[in-house]
């Protein structure tokens, strides 16, 4: 999601896109940074050690 | 008859042992270190050797982690122990205590050595490195669980971007066992579980020590699993002063195992940024970079037939702002107000004239006026009743 809205920033900010891809981008970064801004006010670090997160993956 | 000088070679082989081993036993020997062996009982077997002879040696399993580094090839060492014989092989052999370093100096060499060797083979090479991921989501960690290293990375994770996940692969960071252990962890890490990786970065690092505490990130085995591995690694060892062939070999060298963290992760408030300014700040940047765009729409619009050009022109301002947004929405907008105007100007025809002729029905003419009524209808004179394409004359007989 992150990486998506950077990728819309930058897309935004170097590409040459026409309006109607412009737009389309505007409208999907708008979504995402709202989101975005939702799951930043509840981020928590997550932890594990390889062999549980192994186990996890694997079951 | 009985020949005194007659042994047996048992015999012979323990008169041997007990004369080598009394007299040979607490010995310090400095020499090169060549063919070393680790076997999987955990005994270490090598050469020492100088430009004059060579020497079997061994390490008991028991001894090893006693030592602070594990050897290399073509590293000068000092052994402590004592000599022993061993009867079935009918061989002598050093057997190890303890080894040091022969000063800083031999591991300045060993490390050149292996530099060289290393950057011959490509594994420093440019290309070779990975691009670091702009956002990583997950972190892999390759270091000691019981670290401060450990904990200070966590706190900068925890302070800079408390979205991502740490996945922990703990390894000894120290000693003869550190070289195998860090590479089983940078392997664990690159283990593909249901076609997805692990994690998108690794940090392979450790906190500061002396060169013998940080010699296993000069181990050559270390330096290929970095190598190897198909997730990017920070090496991050030490403080800024050391530097570590791990740290050539990595995609990128952070001075600290917090730098490292630092590097990798993004400020959370920067995207908070990013995100809260979006709205409006590409707003701006479409209205204003695509105003020659917008301009051509405006002209395509006033080039519209009069009465939508009109229209238009009393509601540009309107218009405008749901134009740059829609571009479609705002043709298909101007189509429909078109096909209204169509409309009207075919009802104000119909009403017309001309538009009831066409229908068939037929107009009455009496001295310059249409006369609706039949009793307004002067029965002595001529009028003329008009169809659609032509005009006759008529009286009432």
């Amino acid at each position: 999601m992150i990486n998506r809205l950077d990728d819309i920033s930058n897309s935004l900010d170097n590409d040459d896109l026409d309006l109607e891809a412009a737009i389309a981008l505007y409208e999907e970064g708008v979504m995402l940074s709202e989101e975005c801004i939702k799951s930043l006010k509840s981020a928590e670090l997550k932890i594990s050690a390889l062999k549980e997160k192994l186990d996890v993956l694997q079951a | 008859m009985k020949d005194d000088r007659l042994l047996s070679v048992g015999q012979l082989t323990g008169l041997i042992k007990i004369t080598l081993e009394e007299s040979f036993s607490n010995l310090r020997i400095i020499g090169e270190v060549s063919n070393l062996k680790v076997y999987p009982s955990g005994h270490w077997y090598f050469s020492l050797k100088d430009d004059d002879a060579v020497i079997s040696c061994v390490m008991w399993k028991s001894y090893a982690p006693g030592v602070k580094f594990k050897p290399a090839d073509g590293m000068r060492v000092i052994l402590e122990g004592k000599l022993s014989v061993y009867p079935p092989r009918g061989n002598y052999q050093f057997d190890t205590r303890k080894i040091d370093t022969a000063g800083e100096g031999a591991l300045f060499v060993a490390f050149e050595r292996l530099k060289k060797k290393l950057a011959a083979e490509g594994l420093f090479d440019l290309d070779h490195k990975q691009e670091i991921p702009k956002i990583p989501m997950r972190i892999g960690i390759v270091t000691s669980t019981q670290g401060a290293a450990l904990q200070d990375m966590i706190s900068v994770a925890k302070r800079r971007f408390p979205l991502i996940e740490l996945i922990i692969a703990g390894a000894q960071v120290q000693g003869a066992e550190a070289p195998k252990s860090i590479v089983a962890a940078i392997d664990g890490l690159n283990k593909i579980v249901n076609s997805k990786s692990i994690c998108d970065v690794i940090i392979l690092g450790r906190g500061g020590g002396s060169i013998e505490d940080l010699w296993a990130f000069n181990d050559e085995d270390v330096a290929r699993a970095i190598y190897r591995s198909k997730i990017p690694i920070v090496s991050a060892v030490g403080h800024q002063t050391d530097v570590t062939i791990a740290d050539f070999v990595a995609d990128l060298r952070a001075a600290t195992p917090t730098a490292a963290m630092e590097l990798i992760t993004p400020d959370i408030r920067e995207i908070a940024g990013l995100a809260e300014r979006f709205k409006e700040t590409y707003w701006n940047q479409i209205v204003s970079g695509y105003k020659e765009q917008t301009d051509e729409l405006i002209y395509e619009m006033k080039a519209l037939r009069n009465g939508v050009q009109k229209f238009v022109d009393l509601h540009s301002q309107q218009l405008d702002m749901s134009i740059f947004r829609f571009q479609e929405k705002g043709k298909g907008f101007i189509k429909n107000l078109q096909s209204k105007v169509d409309l009207l100007q075919n009802k104000i025809f119909n009403a017309s004239p001309e538009g009831i002729l066409k229908k068939g029905f037929v107009l009455v003419e009496q001295g310059g006026r249409f006369i609706k009524h039949y009793a307004d209808l002067n029965g002595e004179e001529t009028f003329s009743i008009r169809f659609i394409d032509g005009k006759i004359r008529a009286k009432i007989d």
